[in-house]
């Protein structure tokens, strides 16, 4: 045999692989070692199994590459009874992902390398996903100073943000970009203007209105994207537009991606599913910056997305205590949980013929990968040997709450799905199955 | 915990309920000219009731006062001082412990829209929301409605328009779920700012302009403008304020001669109202001020119908 059986450690069998490239869609077989795929075999090509440590039968199964979330809240160090790197990282697995952004809201900010060290040497320890650090843009978030790009860069960072909110001053915006420019590196901006209202976690709209509460227009995102993109077309540089949600966002959008501007965008599971009426009855779970918008922008944002428009799907994680949002709306902290429900929640749209599931595996894995230009992600000889193994289900069965994280604040409990991760594959390791958990 | 009635809301009660309270708001108001020492109920004699104002309020506290004592009520005006601004953990153990206290009924008001609904979901105590942020305000509704069937003795088919700062009014919202259970029509009047679109719905219209709409309607509720809800004041001139949608003897003259004027209060005169106006026969502010006693009297009856002591 040529491919090198001596390094080869697990076999997935009779699986239905989902290459996002398309080019090993089908029932077949995947040969793993500890650093790559070895082999893509047809379903029935004989496999020489004596050398294997473990060979897992996926029958029923769809085999994806492990997905890469470009926007998470880990929450460590600082805030580690909303979430630690073991208990995000392992909520992470649990949903797919083997690649997690960890934003850099955290106490003390990640905006020097102590930090960054610290964030990659703990991911690293467990062996799960791997932690792709995001660098704050500006020092302790404050959107006056940049942090030093080129050192945090060297430390471990793929890429820099003020997640939480925008970089208001356009200014130090245009300079950030241009930096991303000689660097190589890429920005992400959370549109959302504080001035004309946003951060309210709730739509302007009808629902708003009727409860009495201010809510967060369509503008508050807009103006900004418009503004970024602008600045984008003189600065250079890359920008990625994280978690847009507005309608409006996309024709400026639109505009700079013909324009061949280097820009991209990302849209979350929750502005994909659900809509302002989730917030009736003051219902503080699904309270999130920037809010769940009308039927129209979630219709708008789920057509940009089969067109192409949008290039990947990102959680937006950020979990919450259940008693730090079991409380009166306006105290209410805003964010919601994605990882263990993202995949599971996204594939009503496959079920109800919305979204192809090619697709759907390329947003979370391929596309969002390019943002950032890592290669190997696939189901390719060659490819990263980190994959998810998901158990169709005859039935559709309701989505239990997250399992792994500290979070409680997931908007999709009790939704009705009809797959389940049964694996997860990191480092040609089985490292977590649903009915032994992380203890195999 | 025991179920308890809460009366947090006009949206999610029946109109049947709105009905009694309505004739039992009446009711208290006949008794209480003709024989005022049987004002008392058995249902809330020795019972313990608690006001809590996380804002400033006169007329609405004054009011839930006197309802209270007419009724028997055993009264604790408590200053919520240090209490204010609570987190909401802090705000229901605050709760809890009042329950322990042997309270009955907690009549609150909070600046927060929905503080009462999440309170409710914690704490044993009967609620009566006396104005919790935007949201809702539904005593007020009450005393509203007995003030327009008290004139027009039906409240089906009535036109009535709501003029001022609707986007930021808990009166507003609680008089509008009121008006349209009893099958009125409501026009919402002011500029964008404070009447966006997204009011609109069934049986609710938007306008930007009074003058328009002053001949076709029945009752005109004139609202202040709240510059303390907003955290900056979009309204940069009073007078063009005045000029568009003011309340004045002018405009009043262009009502229909059946129609009647309220305004929940505290009045700008000047503003949207003038003082001619005040005194005119057919602006019901203060009847509305005495009705909201006994509206307040047949809600808090009503809070303490088919409970023990709770907690």
């Amino acid at each position: 045999m040529g491919y090198g059986r001596k390094r080869t450690v697990l076999l997935i069998r009779n699986g239905y692989l989902i290459d996002p490239e398309g080019g090993h869609t089908g029932p077949g077989q995947l040969l793993m070692a500890k650093d790559r795929v070895v082999a893509v075999l047809g379903p029935n090509e004989p496999v020489n199994a004596g050398m294997l440590e473990r060979t897992l039968d996926a029958k029923g199964c769809l085999v994806t590459p492990a997905f890469l979330d470009l926007h998470a809240h880990l929450r460590e160090p600082g805030f580690e009874h909303k979430e630690d790197i073991a208990s995000g990282l392992k909520s992470a697995v649990a949903g797919g992902f083997g690649y997690v952004c960890a934003m850099p809201n955290t106490s003390p900010v990640n905006d020097n390398p102590i930090v960054t060290h610290y964030l990659l040497q703990k991911a690293k320890a467990l062996g799960l996903s791997e932690l792709l650090p995001v660098g704050a843009a500006t020092l302790s978030q404050k959107g006056e100073r940049l942090t030093d790009f080129h050192a945090l860069l060297k430390a471990g960072c793929v890429g820099f943000s003020d997640d939480g909110r925008s970089i208001d001053d356009p200014l130090v915006f245009q300079d950030a970009l241009i930096y991303t420019g000689q660097l190589d590196t890429v920005l992400f901006e959370h549109a959302e203007s504080k001035r004309l209202g946003g951060y309210r976690g709730i739509h302007a709209g009808i629902v708003a209105a009727s409860l009495g509460l201010e809510g967060s227009s369509a503008l508050s995102e807009t103006a900004v994207v418009a503004r970024d993109v602008e600045i984008l077309r003189h600065a250079k540089g890359r920008l990625h537009l994280t978690h847009i949600s507005a309608k409006g966002s996309l024709s400026y959008v639109r505009t700079a991606k013909e324009e061949g501007l280097g820009l991209s965008v990302d849209v979350t599971p929750h502005h994909l599913l659900l809509t302002e009426e989730a917030l009736a009855g003051f219902n503080t779970t699904p309270k999130v910056n920037p809010p769940l918008r009308m039927e129209e922008d979630r219709l708008a944002l789920l057509h940009a997305l089969k067109e192409g428009l949008i290039d990947a799907i990102a959680t937006d994680h950020a979990p919450h205590t259940q008693r730090e949002k079991d409380t009166y709306f306006e105290d209410a902290p805003p964010g919601v949980i994605g990882f263990e429900s993202a995949f599971p929640a996204l594939y009503g749209l496959v079920e109800k013929g919305e979204l192809g599931l090619e697709k759907l595996v390329s947003l979370l894995s391929i596309g969002p990968a390019g943002v950032f230009g890592i290669k190997g992600i696939g189901l390719k000889q060659g490819s990263l040997p980190n994959l998810g193994v998901w158990r169709v289900l005859k039935e559709p069965s309701p989505l239990p709450p997250a399992r792994y994280s500290k979070g409680k604040n997931c908007p999709f409990v009790g939704v009705e799905t009809k797959i389940k991760l049964q694996a997860f594959i990191a480092d040609g390791r089985v490292v977590y199955e649903h009915e032994r958990g992380f203890g195999a | 915990m025991k179920p308890v009635p809460h009366f947090l809301d006009i949206a999610p009660l029946r109109l049947e309920l709105l009905e009694r309270l309505i004739e039992r708001g009446f009711f208290f108001k006949r008794i209480a000219r003709e024989a005022p020492e049987r004002l008392k109920s058995p249902l809330c004699m020795e019972k313990r009731l608690v006001l809590l104002f996380f804002e400033p309020s006169t007329r609405t506290r004054t009011s839930f006062s006197l309802a209270a004592k007419q009724l028997g009520f055993d009264l604790q005006p408590l200053e919520p001082g240090s209490m204010s601004l609570v987190k909401g953990e802090k705000l229901v153990e605050n709760f809890l412990n009042l329950g322990k206290l042997g309270f009955d009924v907690a009549v609150v008001r909070h600046p927060s829209s929905g503080a009462l609904h999440f309170l409710s979901r914690h704490i044993g105590v009967s609620l009566v929301n006396a104005g919790d942020g935007c949201h809702a305000h539904p005593s007020q509704a009450l005393l509203d409605l007995m003030t327009i069937k008290e004139r027009f003795g039906e409240l089906k088919g009535l036109r009535v328009g709501i003029v001022g700062d609707v986007a930021k009014s808990r009166v507003a919202r609680s008089d509008i779920h009121a008006l349209k259970k009893f099958g009125a029509t409501v026009s919402l009047i002011g500029p964008p700012h404070f009447v966006p679109d997204t009011l609109e719905g069934p049986g609710v219209k938007v306008s930007h302009d009074l003058d328009g709409l002053l001949k076709g309607l029945d009752v005109l509720v004139m609202l202040r403008i709240q510059t303390e809800r907003a955290a900056y004041d979009p309204l940069l001139s009073l007078s063009w304020y005045r000029e568009a949608y003011a309340i004045t003897l002018d405009r009043f003259s262009s009502l229909p001669g059946h129609a009647i004027v309220l305004h929940p209060g505290p009045v700008s005169l000047g503003i949207e109202m003038d003082e001619e106006v005040l005194k005119l026969d057919r602006c019901l502010s203060y009847t509305q001020v005495e009705n909201g006693v006994f509206a307040r009297m047949a809600v808090l009856e009503w809070a303490m119908e088919g409970r023990g002591r709770c907690c």
